[in-house]
C-alpha cells in the first residue's frame, strides 16, 4: 500500500503525548521521593505516599509495613519511568518520521520540478 | 474479612473507634493505669493507656484512602494509549506499511504492544491496591473486635478500683478482666497486623514478578541489536 501521511497531523499527535509524558514523570517523582512533604498536592496525589505515623507510634510492625510500602512505591515509580521513556521514545520517533516524510516529499517535488523544467 | 472485589471510592466508615472511646473515658483510663501499676505484671508490659494509645493512633481511614489513591493514580497514568487523537491520526491522516507497523507497535497483541503493556499495568496495580485495601480492612476489623470488651472495661473500672481498695476478689479482676479481657486481646492484634503485612508483601511480590516478565518482553520487542551488538530501536530501523 502506498504510504500516505499528513506530517502536520503526526506532529500534532506527537505533541499531544507530551502531557502524558509529564504525567508519568510526575507520578515517578511523587512515588520515588518524599515530595508529599514539600509539594502542594492536588486531589489526585494527596494521600498517595504513605505516612508511617498512620500506623501508630513505633510498634515493630510499623517498620516492616513501611518497608513493604516503600518497595511498592519504588516499583510503581519504576513502572511510571518505563511508561514515560516509552512515550518519549514514541514522540521522538513520530517527529523523525514527519521530518523524513517532509524531506523526501520536498526532494520528490524538486525532482518533479526538475523533470518538468527539462520537458519544457 | 469480606475482601474487596473492586476498589471503592471512599472508606470513610473505617474510622478508628478507639480515640473517641478514650476521650469519653479519660478518668477511667487513668484509674486503669493506677490499677495496673499496683499489681505485678510481665516485665516491660505497657501501662494500659499506652497500649490503647498505640491502637488509637492507627489511622485506618488514611491507610484505606492511600490504597484507593494509589489505585486511582495508576489507572489514570497507565490509561490506554488508544484515545481519540490516536484514532483520528490512524484513521484519517496516516496509512501504508509504516503506519501499519506503528499501529502494531502501539496496539499489538498478547504481551506485545504499548497498549497491552499499559493494560497489564492497570490489571496488576489493581491487584496490588486490593491487597493493600484488604490489609487495611483486616486492621480495621481487628481494632473493632476489641471495642465491646474495652467499652465494658472502661465503664466498670471505677468498680474494679473500689474492689481493689477493699482487697476483695482483686486477683480475679486483675487476671480475668484487665489482663484476660483487654491486654491479652490487644497484644495479639499487633501480632495479627504483622501477619497481614506478610500477606500483603507476598501479593506485592507475586504481582511485581509477573510485571517484570511483561516489561522484559516489551523491551525485547522494542530493541534489537545491530552487527556491532549495539541496541537499535525497532521503530527507528524501519526503512522507507
Amino acid at each position: 500500500m502506498a504510504e500516505e501521511m499528513d506530517p502536520g497531523e503526526v506532529r500534532d499527535y506527537a505533541a499531544h503525548l507530551q502531557s502524558r509524558i509529564d504525567d508519568a514523570a510526575n507520578q515517578e517523582y511523587m512515588l520515588a521521593t518524599d515530595a508529599d512533604k514539600h509539594t502542594v498536592l492536588d486531589d489526585m496525589e494527596a494521600g498517595l505516599v504513605m505516612q508511617s505515623e498512620w500506623f501508630g507510634p513505633g510498634p515493630s510492625w510499623q517498620e516492616s509495613l513501611s518497608s513493604v510500602l516503600e518497595e511498592l512505591y519504588m516499583a510503581r515509580a519504576n513502572e511510571a519511568a518505563t511508561v514515560k521513556n516509552k512515550l518519549a521514545f514514541i514522540k521522538e520517533t513520530l517527529e523523525d518520521f514527519a521530518d523524513k516524510w517532509e524531506t523526501d516529499e520536498a526532494a520528490a517535488l524538486n525532482e518533479f520540478a526538475g523533470l518538468e523544467e527539462e520537458m519544457r | 474479612m469480606s475482601g474487596f472485589t473492586e476498589i471503592p471510592a471512599e472508606v470513610e466508615d473505617w474510622q478508628n473507634p478507639i480515640p473517641g472511646l478514650l476521650l469519653d473515658h479519660l478518668d477511667a483510663l487513668e484509674a486503669m493505669d493506677t490499677l495496673a501499676a499496683r499489681h505485678e505484671r510481665e516485665a516491660g508490659a505497657l501501662p494500659p493507656s499506652e497500649m490503647l494509645g498505640k491502637l488509637a493512633e492507627i489511622d485506618v481511614v488514611a491507610i484505606g484512602r492511600s490504597a484507593i489513591r494509589l489505585h486511582n493514580t495508576a489507572q489514570h497514568h497507565f490509561r490506554s494509549i488508544i484515545d481519540d487523537a490516536y484514532e483520528d491520526l490512524m484513521g484519517e491522516h496516516w496509512s501504508g506499511n509504516l503506519a501499519d507497523t506503528f499501529r502494531n507497535y502501539m496496539e499489538g497483541g498478547g504481551f506485545h504492544g504499548v497498549d497491552q503493556y499499559l493494560r497489564l499495568l492497570r490489571t496488576f496495580t489493581e491487584q496490588q491496591a486490593r491487597a493493600f485495601l484488604n490489609m487495611g480492612e483486616y486492621v480495621k476489623e481487628q481494632i473493632e473486635d476489641l471495642v465491646p470488651g474495652l467499652r465494658e472495661l472502661l465503664g466498670n473500672v471505677a468498680t474494679y478500683v473500689q474492689m481493689d481498695e477493699q482487697a476483695s476478689g482483686v486477683k480475679h479482676f486483675i487476671d480475668e478482666v484487665l489482663i484476660g479481657k483487654f491486654l491479652v486481646r490487644a497484644q495479639p492484634v499487633l501480632a495479627a497486623l504483622a501477619l497481614a503485612i506478610s500477606w500483603t508483601l507476598e501479593t506485592f511480590f507475586r504481582v511485581g514478578k509477573s510485571l517484570e516478565g511483561s516489561r522484559a518482553f516489551l523491551t525485547d520487542y522494542d530493541h534489537t541489536f545491530d552487527a556491532y551488538g549495539q541496541p537499535v530501536s525497532y521503530l527507528g530501523q524501519l526503512s522507507w
